[in-house]
């Protein structure tokens, strides 16, 4: 017989083994947080390769390379008109990547962010949904600069710098290629 | 085991390997392009130079590069990851001068947002600045005196964590090496007792429990406990020697103001085995305020005052009082710190330190640091 301690620990083992996100998926978790935000909407999803010009010129206005070789993009649309953009995207935080999503009004300013997987200890006060509020608003302008425009979190340096320069690198590189969302639109 | 538990185990094993959720649209050809098995270089280092004058005139001056650190790691897949550190402190390592030191090493197991596992060389989660140590997140060129006597920064040793946040709260509980009891001291308190991983006494662990929140923007607040039964020797006897630090800390960033409390006490169950201390305490305040918020600076320039109050000896078991006064030392400190970019900072500050008993000493130090 074993008694209710071993029990425990059997039932627990299978739990530890199987990685809890294997059952979440980062698009179909990022497809919700839109769906909450524009209830009635229809999402096209598609995958682009990055185009390499603006690519680098969002690179050096931002001080950060892609993590991602691909743009993954929604185009949000209500009554067939566009009514904003998703984009799902990686930083790289002290060691793990981290994927974020920020939504966009077709003017590319800021409706939303959110930090979609956070993958270690150290920096997850990033996906605070209080502190990422302050990146509304925020567009393609924007200095997104540390300590001034995104207050700074205590223990989370690393984490707080490489997401605001992700999302300025992404904000920069949309506005450059918006003609190309622009023309999608009229497909 | 009975068959009906084995049973009951497999059924759940592999319905949580084989279950999906249905899904709107499957991104799961997706999926992988978000992460990839990778290792990553980052570090630390910062020069100083630091000049202290004494009542009498005298002066003296260094110029030293305290700490280069190397931090290299590695992800294998989103949950098992390997993290490192390696410091060398001043410059080289020859008969009993400078360190080198492995300060991190350790497998981490990142479950979930609630619960993870670390196992190796870790840093106990005591005060603002052991586990977040880099000079650019800090004023002044040096760490606090608080941070040396009261929290013994940095430090590290062998053993495991578990950590997680839950409901607001970030948790994290270590069980490591312990404290060597026969070198505390009414002058360092526990700070020589650190074993450093090395072959480290392993029959008393200590327990580290730290609670932080952050419930409005840009404020941290938190406490830990570290307690444990450390090894000592009294008359000829060994004994151990109930020793516990308790601490609180909280630190506010937000439109450009800069304020830092932290405050400490360290516990003696037996004083006579630490020259009759029973207790040590320290606190420090910081304030600072970035220009760059009113003034057209690319960059930081923080200028920023420091209080500092640290007795290694605050309280005794009655038997010598005079030694209560013999360790106090008060400091305030002014500095400013310029930061080009977050990641590099320079810094000066000007400061006088004052014995309670014993002559002050005013210290003058410039530095230059860096992280990434």
């Amino acid at each position: 017989m074993i008694d209710l301690r071993q029990r425990i620990l059997l039932y627990l083992i299978p739990l530890m083994l199987v990685n809890p996100l294997s059952g979440a998926n980062l698009g179909v978790d990022a497809e919700k947080t839109i769906t909450d935000l524009f209830p009635d909407a229809s999402l096209n999803f598609e995958s682009q390769v990055l185009q390499q010009v603006p690519k680098r010129k969002a690179e050096q206005a931002a001080n950060q390379r892609f993590n991602l070789e691909k743009l993954f993009l929604w185009d949000i649309k209500q009554n067939g008109e566009t009514v904003a953009y998703a984009v799902m995207d990686n930083v790289i935080g002290k060691v793990q990547p981290i994927t974020y999503l920020v939504v966009y009004s077709v003017d590319l300013t800021i409706i939303y962010v959110q930090v979609l997987r956070y993958r270690e200890q150290i920096g997850g006060a990033i996906q605070n949904q209080r502190w990422l509020k302050q990146f509304e608003g925020s567009n393609p302008a924007s200095s997104f600069e540390r300590g001034k425009d995104i207050d700074g979190i205590t223990g989370a340096t690393i984490s707080v710098n490489s997401l605001t320069s992700g999302i300025k690198r992404m904000s920069v590189y949309l506005s450059i290629v918006k003609g190309v969302l622009a023309s999608h639109d009229d497909e | 085991m009975n068959k009906t538990h084995l049973l009951g185990l497999m059924i759940l094993t592999l319905t949580m390997l084989f279950t999906k959720p249905t899904l709107a649209q499957d991104f799961s050809d997706i999926e992988s392009s978000f992460f990839q098995a990778s290792s990553q270089i980052g570090g630390y280092g910062e020069m100083h130079y630091n000049q202290t004058i004494d009542e009498g005139g005298n002066s003296s001056a260094n110029l030293d590069f305290h700490r280069f650190v190397i931090f290299y790691s590695h992800a294998w897949s989103e949950k098992w990851s390997f993290k490192s550190e390696i410091e060398l402190e001043h410059n080289f390592v020859k008969n009993g001068q400078g360190e080198l030191e492995l300060e991190q090493a350790f497998v981490d197991y990142h479950h979930s947002t609630g619960f993870g596992f670390q196992a190796g060389v870790l840093l106990p989660s005591v005060g603002l600045i052991n586990e977040y140590h880099e000079p650019p997140l800090f004023f002044g060129v040096e760490r606090p005196t608080y941070s040396k006597y009261i929290i013994p920064t940095t430090w590290f040793g062998n053993g495991a964590s578990i950590y997680g946040s839950l409901k607001g709260f970030d948790y994290r509980l270590v069980l490591m090496e312990g404290l060597d009891g026969t070198k505390f001291s009414p002058s360092s308190g526990i700070r020589s007792g650190r074993q450093k991983g090395y072959k480290a006494e392993a029959t008393h662990p200590l327990v580290n429990l730290r609670l932080d929140t952050r419930q409005i923007n840009g404020l941290l607040i938190g406490g830990s406990v570290s307690t444990m039964q450390a090894p000592d020797t009294l008359n000829g006897k060994n004994i151990t020697n109930p020793t516990s630090l308790m601490e609180l800390h909280a630190q506010f960033t937000a439109a450009g103001i800069y304020l830092t409390a932290e405050f400490g006490q360290i516990s003696y169950g037996e004083p006579a085995a630490v020259n009759d201390v029973s207790s040590a305490t320290g606190y420090y305040i910081d304030l600072g305020y970035d220009l760059g918020n009113i003034l057209p600076i690319n960059g930081q320039l923080i200028p920023w005052i420091r209080y500092n109050d640290v007795n290694t000896a605050a309280s005794t078991n009655g038997s010598d009082e005079s030694i209560v006064s013999d360790y106090h030392k008060t400091e305030w400190l002014v500095g400013l710190q310029f930061k080009p970019i977050s990641e590099v900072v320079f810094k000066l500050d000007y400061g006088k330190s004052t014995p309670e008993n014993g002559s002050a000493t005013t210290s003058f130090n410039m530095g230059v640091g860096y992280m990434f």
